[in-house]
């Protein structure tokens, strides 16, 4: 009885598991009634999910199967922002005018649906095994999607390399989960810090653990040097596989890695360098290859990196302003991401409102003040300041913001010339009304933080932070 | 309007771009007589608030107090007083000017007219605000809106110069905002209001030295001050006409605004001890433009030397901030009044300066022929000549020469700051004989004074200098009646520094 109540935290889980069972059997259907009826089933359901996610967002953890899957506050809220991106992204495809039916946006939704589903169980994880239950859903679900869509031939060595990469990634995976494991004895969440406790006089050992982490998470958050691939993997696959293949499990990523820094609360503070060290080196490698960029994606997947690194020194800092960054800095990113899709997608080619549109976006991205990007880069300094190491981490974090600012206004400076004055105008009014929400949030979150600090903040509360 | 005057000025220009936006680009007028509204407006409301704003006092009116977010104390903070109302002044006359100038040209894209708008905000805002955050924030949008406005209409293709402003304003605000987040996390309880910080924070010696030279520093990169200044003369010279206006009389203010309003009152100690080191900056930049001036033909380059000086003449009276040390609080004042009325009156004359070469030449009062060549036009040409550049050099009976004198008043007081004083009067001699160069150039036909290589139609030009001309007559013989808007507020500004 008392599973069967906590069952209801997991709708979200349980619907998009129907659906993506739905999709193995009509997604090779190749009729456009059939593909529209997916269309609204999905974001039915993610709709669905998501009001169930924000329904339950402040309760207090619940687990389920043994403590295998839990929910929690934090969990929840990224759980929000995963179904939230998969929701704009599938209504971008939706609204699109005229969509062939035979191209990748609007096929595959069998494999999409399944890293959604891996996404949201990855963030419903208590166990290791859960954990790697849900990574090899990933996983899996991006091979096949690679496998059916990559422009060059399976033999190109990108597509190989990234496969090999997803590979080997679940294997560090595996080695790490085996790792806390052997410390630890035990599979569950609740019982690993308590475990983990014996090793506080033995440095060495939680530093080569979280150096094991980083290592498997290193290729699904970018962190240097294990991201070596996705930059250019994204340029391979067309814009929306890269979005479901690489951002929204990313999203998944951040939050339970957020979990497992947790797993070693208490370990000396050189662990917490150790993942500053590479946060910093994450942003400069971004940021070196940013220089000569001339493509929005090239733009776009090399900025992410940045943001990649911003996000894990917030991990890293582990304080209630950090985590609040973290959090502000990946809702910030999937609005301003989908708004650039959804401009892409909905909007005629090279029109003025489509660069208009984009040119917000980018500010947004590069942190302009009275946007959503400064919002959270100024939570992300403000807990640098408390950090041990303050303003060494500020210069440097503050360095490593700079060059996308200088490369996002040459974009937007040279994409003026591209713009076609006789571009064809008409655009539905839905699909203006649905950028007109992006835009507007993007500015809502960049000017009035207050009620949004206070959803994040009650969030956190269960999450142990350093005070 | 109730009390809410400056918020209605501050957001007018929102409301502005917001219509302009949906205005087609090809309807230049409707987008220039929107952008007319609001800049008349702001005018008029800023006229509004002279008459209505209490001089005895030092104490902030037309507050706008909002709680904004709460988890760090940011307010939407808002206020007048006697130190920042004549900055508010200036901006609203100079971009009513500025709008008044580029009226009749059609080379000037709608771009111009919405970055002009942002500008706008950014510089009312930051003006009025009393809150760190929403200083900053609106430092940002200025910084943003003064670098389109360099690139987009930059005469050189390569843009070299808007993109060392950029680097320029991007330093800035970094320094500017790690100076914030050094204050206020080490302000208790935490706070980015400004006046709770003045009153409240006390910071050890050190990072009152840190945080001092970060501030410094960061608002010494807008200025055109040596060594800072290397951004500035090629920005001047690959822009056009309007930007220069803006760009020398209103943007360089903000450097110096900041200083008086945040530098001096957040890090007192310091100021009163490193504030020779301004001096100094000041005075080397005086002699330094003053013989670049000298030295260069080209009439454009002239003026942006012109200007360095101009703005070194400000700081130097600043710097005697220091005199407080010395018991000076008179010779402080007076030469804290100096500074402003100083502001005001070059910020009046560099327009004329720059809008000089329009009324010299031919397009302007039409080609002089034998036919057509009136006493009566030589005759107003050479009257503005003249009134101009004795305005420029600061002549008794302008309002250049009663801010000088004040300025220098208070800086004879002191040994130190009359050492500095006696060395600027080299340079103010220097800048004397740029002047009649110019005068010998026009009588001799030597050296055709121009200032635009890409032609844009300037109209009005005659209405706008005879406006400046009398704002600078009328204040040159009557300083009083401007020196009386900040008197109060810069005797409290002396007081808080000197109870330290």
């Amino acid at each position: 009885m008392v599973n069967l109540i906590s069952l209801q935290y997991f709708i979200p889980e349980l619907l998009l598991s129907l659906i993506a069972f739905f999709l193995l059997i009509t997604d090779e259907i190749a009729n456009p009634k059939i593909r529209r009826l997916n269309h609204w089933i999905i974001c039915s359901g993610i709709i669905i999910s998501l009001m169930a996610t924000i329904y339950f967002l402040y309760d207090p953890p619940h687990a389920i199967f043994s403590n295998f899957i839990k929910t929690s506050p934090t969990r929840n809220i990224f759980k929000f922002m995963l179904l939230l991106a998969s929701l704009l992204f599938y209504i971008t495809e939706f609204l699109r005018p005229n969509p062939n039916p035979g191209s990748s946006d609007s096929s595959n939704l069998f494999q999409k649906m399944v890293i959604i589903l891996g996404a949201a169980l990855l963030l419903t994880a208590n166990n290791l095994i859960a954990l790697l239950l849900a990574t090899g859903l990933i996983g899996a679900a991006t091979i096949s999607l690679i496998f059916s869509f990559s422009r060059l031939p399976l033999t190109e060595r990108v597509v190989q390399k990234h496969i090999l990469n997803i590979l080997l990634n679940f294997a560090i995976f595996f080695l790490a989960l085996c790792l806390i494991f052997a410390l630890s004895g035990s599979l569950s969440f609740e019982i690993i810090p308590q475990k983990l406790l014996i090793f506080i006089e033995k440095p060495f050992i939680l530093s080569f653990l979280m150096l094991t982490i980083i290592a498997s998470f290193g290729l699904a958050l970018g962190i240097f040097p294990f991201q070596l691939t996705q930059s250019k993997i994204s340029n391979i696959l067309p814009g929306s596989l890269s979005l479901f293949v690489l951002f929204i499990p990313a999203i998944a990523y951040t939050g339970i890695f957020m979990e497992m820094r947790n797993l070693v609360i208490n370990s000396p503070g050189r662990i917490s360098s150790i993942i500053v060290i590479f946060s910093l080196l994450t942003c400069l490698v971004g940021n070196i290859r940013l220089y000569n960029k001339k493509s929005l994606k090239e733009l776009i997947a090399n900025i992410l990196v940045v943001h990649s690194g911003l996000i894990l020194l917030g991990i890293a800092l582990n304080t209630r302003f950090s985590l609040l960054s973290v959090i502000y800095l990946t809702f910030s990113t999937i609005i301003t991401i989908s708004g650039i899709y959804s401009c892409k997608k909905l909007l005629p080619v090279r029109s003025k409102l489509g660069y208009g549109l984009i040119a917000i976006f980018m500010l947004s991205l590069m942190g302009f003040p009275g946007t959503s990007g400064f919002a959270a880069r100024f939570l992300l300094m403000k807990a640098l300041t408390q950090s041990p190491l303050h303003y060494t981490l500020v210069l440097l974090a503050l360095l490593n913001m700079i060059p996308p600012v200088f490369y996002i206004v040459s974009f937007m400076l040279a994409s003026r010339h591209n713009i076609i004055e006789s571009a064809d105008q008409s655009v539905s009014v839905k699909s203006l009304l649905f950028l007109a929400i992006h835009i507007i949030t993007v500015i809502i979150l960049g000017v009035f933080w207050e009620p949004f600090i206070k959803i994040i903040d009650q969030a956190l509360i269960f999450l142990q932070y350093n005070l | 309007m109730g009390n809410h005057q400056l918020s209605t000025l501050l957001f007018l220009p929102f409301l502005g771009i917001i219509i302009q936006l949906f205005i087609k680009k090809e309807k230049l007028t409707v987008v220039k007589n929107i952008t007319a509204v609001v800049v008349g407006l702001q005018l008029w409301l800023t006229f509004q608030i002279m008459s209505l704003f209490d001089k005895s006092t030092p104490l902030l009116q037309f507050v706008d107090n909002y709680s904004w977010i709460n988890a760090f104390a940011i307010n939407f903070f808002i206020g007048l007083d006697g130190i920042n109302l004549p900055f508010l002044m200036l901006t609203t006359l100079i971009l009513f000017i500025t709008l008044l100038l580029t009226w009749q040209s059609n080379s000037l894209p709608k771009t111009f007219y919405v970055l002009l708008l942002f500008f706008d905000i950014g510089l009312i805002g930051l003006f009025c605000a009393f809150d760190l955050f929403l200083f900053l924030s609106f430092l940002g949008i200025l910084l943003f809106s003064t670098f389109f406005l360099l690139t987009l209409l930059s005469t050189n293709t390569n843009r070299n110069s808007s993109f060392i402003f950029g680097v320029v304003a991007i330093c800035s605000f970094c320094l500017l905002l790690i100076g914030t987040l050094l204050i206020t996390t080490k302000s208790s309880p935490l706070t980015f209001n400004l006046l709770s910080l003045v009153q409240s924070l006390k910071l050890p010696q050190n990072v009152q030295t840190i945080g001092f030279f970060i501030f410094l520093f960061g608002f010494l990169l807008m200025l055109p001050i040596f060594p800072f200044h290397f951004w500035f003369t090629h920005t001047v010279l690959e822009s056009t006409l309007p930007v220069n206006i803006l760009l020398m009389t209103l943007f360089t203010k903000v450097g110096v605004y900041g200083i008086l309003r945040l530098v001096f009152p957040l890090f007192p100690t310091a100021a009163l001890k490193l504030g020779i080191v301004l001096g100094i900056l000041a005075i080397i930049s005086i002699l330094y433009f003053a013989i670049c001036s000298f030295s260069y033909q080209a009439y454009k380059v002239k003026i942006s030397y012109i200007n360095g000086y101009y703005t070194g003449n400000i700081l130097l009276s600043i710097s005697a901030v220091i005199l407080i040390n010395h018991n000076q609080a008179t010779a402080v004042f007076s030469s804290l009044s100096g500074t402003m009325a100083l502001i005001a009156a070059y910020g009046l004359t560099i327009p004329l300066l720059i809008l000089l070469p329009q009324i010299l030449s031919s397009n302007s009062v039409g080609k002089i022929t034998p036919q057509n060549n009136t006493a009566l036009r030589k005759w107003t040409v050479s009257l503005i000549l003249i009134l101009i550049i004795m305005a420029g050099i600061g002549i008794p009976g302008f309002f250049g020469f009663a801010a000088q004198y004040i300025s220098y008043l208070g800086l004879f007081q002191a040994i130190p700051t009359r050492i500095l004083a006696i060395i600027a009067f080299v340079g103010q001699l220097l800048i004397t004989i740029v002047f009649f160069q110019i005068i010998r150039d026009r009588i001799l036909q030597k050296n055709q004074i121009q200032y635009e290589a890409k032609d844009h139609t300037i109209g009005n030009h005659f209405i706008v200098i005879g406006i400046l001309l009398i704002i600078l007559i009328l204040m040159g013989i009557f300083p009083a009646s401007f020196l009386v808007i900040p008197a109060q507020s810069i005797k409290h500004f002396i007081e808080l520094l000197g109870t330290i």
